[in-house]
């Protein structure tokens, strides 16, 4: 009888072990895994999110992977490790065409986060130009959401010189370029500027949310695709108020302002350091440079804005950059998880978390403000205050395709070495237009 | 007398030449290792002094790695791993096919010369887009074994032409020796040609060395992850701490520092051996 | 038949007797090793190398941005192709920089090597001294020398201003008419050191009797080097400058990292080119057929480099 107690202690334990470990077995954890650009600071704030996120939910954890230079990896990413059926769950993401979002949601890789902008309140949460800009265009559902938000382009200066000099903020382009004159006359490098992020790129882009009308720059974000409204291709490329945005760059060049050789600053350390070191009075660049960068100088900075032309009002001081997000993808096996860790990032809580280690102003513009203060450093937030009130709009590149982006690049690249007119400029971005019409 | 004879001022002319040149040829590279030593407000104000004393603080944050994902070791171990692979494979691919070009006259060599020769045509770029599509399948992409096998690739052509150059003005009568010695071909060809050719060995190597540890393009294409990345990576994605913009300079000059003494050291190394290699009619 | 009447017959060669099947199975037995010594370098070759280049040429007939369905074209994108100007710009930029690269880099490395061959004075330093630029990676060479070129602050011009040659300090890689050369000045720099070293074994390779000879005869250093030594390491001349073109063709490091292609498409080369339409314009399509008109190009003069050799070797 002995032998049989113990037999039934040891299976009645082996059944008990059994069952103990066959419900943790089946509360398996779920893995998700989300990449983000790891230069600069979006990694780690995902990471600081994931952290909390993970402490809160042991069922449910969040990796993040870091990723290369945001460019290359975002070009190649879309065909390949999203494509794949073991790509990541959710990614940080430049929602714009140009990145190819609009592909991906068209060919069924994207989750629509519809649901979530109900649940969450979004729709309220935030400004009626980001919900436009997130709802597509074709099926009107969400495939993205926006976590901060940038604008650029801002000309910081070196208040030290100006002072030194007598100068002071600008509010017209002849006072612009009688700034610069004094500033190079004292022999400082009037404008550091990163040559093809900033005067290819953000400056014409910058002009365009001064010389355009309203309508011109509605015109402009749709007019380069076939199936737009027929009314926005009377607007060209040629018309006097775009013509005008490259004469005023090539303006800008002929003045030298921005120093010798400035087609060769490409660099951005040697850029930012040509100011920081005070040998350039100003350096223009995204509110991004505004929190830790401006603050560690020993110097006073200050900051303006481009000036307006004529006097016609701009549609923004800034363009804004609506494009940083996050996306879902559809063929993974933990879509509703995922959406769930969106939902708690985009939420006040997570997104204190994102803003102290990314110092990134929140898209959402219903937080309050001594959240924004605590999170983010002086600089940020007063200017996040400034654009509030003076307005920003999106930026142009955020609507195009690649091919007439880089088009434009590339032939004020040409106009600013001389080889082409403004005239010629513009006659060429139209062409592409015309022609992306065609194929888009 | 006769020593001032042939001092001509064409000599003269010829010393001083080379002098400057080898001064031109040397500058750069010395002041990179300068201003590695300094801070930025000293390089940009100062750009000819001398960082003495050295200031180690640039090192010591590209080593921390906080501005590249990972730290400076990570990336160093990469390119490591991955040059050791690719040179032994190369060394060990190249000397059999250049051997067996100079010495086998085997049905079909003309056309497998021929096709050594014209893959020296191929330019990497144009395989980079179905590579990586390629690789991805075989389950090669993102890891440190596809980037050897591309790189041995990349690298077979012109290593065989200098290994087949350099075997065709070997000495036949030694390996004849071997076989008459009762060697198998492959015995005669591992055991005492091999042991001969250091020279050539060294010279593949060193020809190959200094693409495949700075080799950027496909790397950055192929391996996306940051663990698995090089160090040409992250010195080309190198972005300033937004809290070090006076620092941003000096560790661009650091991390380019500590990518290139390693090829400095081992060129230093092997030199010599170079030489003879290159003495043995390479590229006849 | 008796042995005599069987070995008065004449015996045809064994292989003759055999069919093409135990031909080739003999062909293959007697040649195993060697098959098996090449075998390694033929199979990544065809693996890592063929196959993704006729995927390349295939992927050029369509026009694809990455992620929607591919879409046959045909050869539209050669036909755009010829009439992209920033195609043919970067095209004539590629050959005007490979042969001037070339040109360079030979020349000098040829001076060098013989006035070292010549045991002057610090040969033995510059022996070791001028091979060294070649071992710095590219992308370091390339971030130096921006520094370096910098117009304001660079050392370049610093040091002209300070020497009073300011009006030589130009804006080096801000100026479209002169970028690409400098970028081929900075080449030349850099690689020199290699046809240096090449030449410099083939000169040192020429037999001692035949240099004795010359110096009984009394011949001029000069004479010495244009009719003894050019004419000796001919073979190796050529060689090294037809390879030296080869990988000129291919360049695309230095460009990306000093200018970006910059400024005013002035540095823009076949490499260059072919990275913007991929990764930055999406036309993948469009790109693999620059790779194609590039793979042509190169081979073509790889294909003249052999007729050459191959005369050359006849004339030896």
């Amino acid at each position: 009888m002995k032998y049989h107690a113990k037999g039934l202690i040891f299976v009645l334990g082996l059944v008990f072990v059994l069952l103990v470990t066959g419900v943790v077995v089946a509360q398996e954890t779920i893995e998700l895994t989300a990449t983000a650009v790891g230069v600069g600071t979006t990694s780690a704030a995902l990471q600081a999110v994931a952290d909390q996120w993970n402490a809160d939910h042991p069922d449910i954890q969040v990796r993040v992977e870091a990723r290369p230079d945001d460019v290359t990896w975002q070009a190649a990413a879309p065909s390949t490790e999203f494509a794949a059926d073991d790509g990541p769950d959710l990614s940080w993401w430049w929602c714009t065409r140009a990145q190819s979002w609009r592909d991906m949601s068209a060919a069924g890789m994207l989750a629509p986060l519809d649901d979530l902008y109900e649940s969450e309140g979004w729709f309220d949460a935030f400004p009626q130009g980001t919900i436009d800009y997130f709802r597509d265009p074709i099926d009107g559902h969400f495939y993205g959401v926006q976590v901060d938000t940038v604008w650029t382009p801002i000309i910081y200066y070196n208040r030290d010189i100006f002072d030194e000099l007598g100068l002071s903020e600008p509010a017209t382009w002849d006072e612009f370029f009688a700034v610069t004159d004094a500033l190079a006359e004292a022999g400082y490098l009037p404008l550091s500027a990163v040559y093809d992020m900033q005067l290819q790129n953000h400056l014409p882009q910058a002009l365009m949310l001064r010389s355009w009308t309203q309508e011109e720059y509605d015109a402009f974000t749709q007019n380069w695709s076939g199936s737009a409204d027929p009314a926005t291709f009377e607007h060209k490329w040629t018309d006097p108020n775009s013509v005008r945005i490259f004469e005023i760059i090539n303006e800008l060049g002929q003045h030298n302002v921005w120093g010798d050789g400035f087609q060769a600053l490409t660099d951005y350390n040697q850029a930012i350091s040509l100011f920081s070191s005070q040998a350039a009075g100003m350096y223009v660049m995204g509110v991004w440079e505004a929190g830790a960068s401006m603050s560690e100088l020993d110097f006073n900075v200050d900051w303006f804005y481009y000036p307006s032309i004529d006097g016609q009002e701009p549609l923004g001081v800034v363009g804004s950059w609506p494009a940083n997000g996050y996306i879902v993808f559809q063929n993974r096996p933990h879509v509703e998880e995922s959406k769930q860790f969106v939902a708690y990032l985009i939420s006040p809580d997570g997104m204190q978390i994102y803003m102290e280690a990314g110092g990134l102003p929140p898209g959402r513009s219903d937080l309050p403000e001594e959240l924004l203060n605590e999170a983010l450093d002086p600089n940020t937030t007063a200017i996040t205050g400034e654009i509030a009130e003076l307005g920003s709009v999106p930026l142009w590149e955020a609507y195009v395709t690649p091919e007439l982006f880089q088009g434009i690049r590339e032939h004020i690249d040409l106009m600013l070495s001389g080889a082409e007119t403004p005239e010629e400029v513009a006659a060429a971005v139209e062409a592409l237009n015309v022609e992306s019409r065609e194929n888009n | 007398m006769n020593r001032l004879r042939h001092l001509s001022l064409v000599k003269i002319i010829v010393v001083v030449v080379l002098v400057l040149w080898a001064i031109i040829e040397l500058y750069p590279i010395l002041f990179m290792f300068n201003t590695s030593f300094k801070l930025d407000p000293q390089i940009l104000n100062e750009p000819f002094s001398i960082g003495y004393p050295p200031s180690f603080e640039s090192y010591a944050r590209v080593w921390e790695g906080d501005q590249t994902g990972q730290p400076f070791l990570s990336y160093f171990m990469n390119s490591a791993i991955i040059l050791v692979g690719t040179i032994i494979l190369l060394l060990v691919t190249s000397t059999l096919a250049g051997y067996a070009l100079a010495r086998g006259r085997f049905p079909g060599s003309p056309w497998v010369q021929q096709g050594f020769l014209l893959s020296l045509a191929v330019p990497a770029h144009a395989l980079l887009i179905p590579l990586y599509f390629f690789l991805g399948n075989l389950g090669l992409r993102n890891n440190l074994l596809g980037m050897v096998m591309v790189y041995t690739t990349l690298g077979l052509p012109l290593s065989i032409v200098l290994a087949r150059a350099y075997f065709l003005s070997f000495p036949v009568e030694i390996e004849e020796q071997a076989l008459i010695d009762g060697c198998s071909q492959f015995g005669a060809f591992w055991r005492i040609v091999v042991p001969m050719s250091r020279s050539i060995l060294a010279t593949i190597a060193i020809v190959n060395i200094t693409w495949v540890w700075s080799e950027l393009f496909f790397a950055q294409a192929f391996l996306s992850d940051t663990d698995m990345q090089t160090l040409p990576i992250a010195v080309a994605s190198y972005r300033p701490a937004q809290m070090q913009a006076s620092a941003a300079i000096s560790q661009h000059f650091a991390i380019m520092a500590l990518t290139t003494l390693p090829l400095l050291i081992f060129y230093f190394v092997f030199q010599s051996h170079i030489r003879k290699g290159m003495t043995a009619g390479a590229l006849r | 038949m008796t042995t005599t009447e069987v070995a008065s017959q004449p015996i045809a060669p064994y292989s003759n007797r055999l069919s093409w099947y135990q031909r080739l199975k003999k062909t293959l037995r007697d040649n195993l090793i060697w098959y098996l010594f090449v075998t390694p370098a033929i199979l990544l070759i065809i693996v890592f190398m063929v196959v993704p280049i006729i995927e390349a040429l295939s992927l050029a007939t369509y026009r694809w941005n990455g992620v929607r369905p591919r879409e046959f074209i045909g050869f539209e994108n050669f036909q755009d192709l010829g009439t992209d100007r920033f195609f043919l710009g970067a095209l004539q930029h590629t050959i005007f920089f490979s042969i001037a690269a070339t040109l360079g880099t030979v020349t000098l490395g040829l001076l060098l090597a013989v006035a070292i061959s010549r045991r002057v004075l610090g040969a033995s330093i510059y022996r070791v001294l001028f091979y060294l630029p070649v071992m710095v990676p590219i992308t370091v060479v390339g971030a130096l020398w921006v520094r370096i070129l910098e117009p304001n602050f660079g050392m370049l011009n610093t040091f002209l201003r300070g020497a009073g040659l300011e009006a030589l300090a130009e804006s080096w890689l801000g100026d479209a008419k002169i970028a690409l050369f400098v970028l081929i000045g900075v080449t030349i720099w850099q690689y020199s050191g290699f046809p240096m070293i090449v030449l410099l074994a083939a000169a040192e390779n020429i037999s001692e009797e035949v240099q004795e000879a010359a110096t009984l005869d009394g011949v001029s250093e000069w004479q010495r080097i244009t009719h003894i030594t050019i004419p000796l390491i001919r073979p190796v001349l050529i060689s090294i400058s037809v390879l030296q073109v080869i990988f000129s063709l291919k360049v695309f490091d230095l460009m990306w990292v000093m200018t970006r292609g910059g400024p005013g498409q002035s540095t823009d080369v076949l490499g260059t080119f072919l990275f913007d339409e991929a990764f930055f314009k999406r036309k993948y399509g469009y790109a693999s057929a620059v790779a194609v008109a590039m793979f042509v190009i190169i081979f073509t003069i790889t294909y003249i480099y052999q007729r050459i050799v191959r005369v050359e070797n006849a004339k030896l």
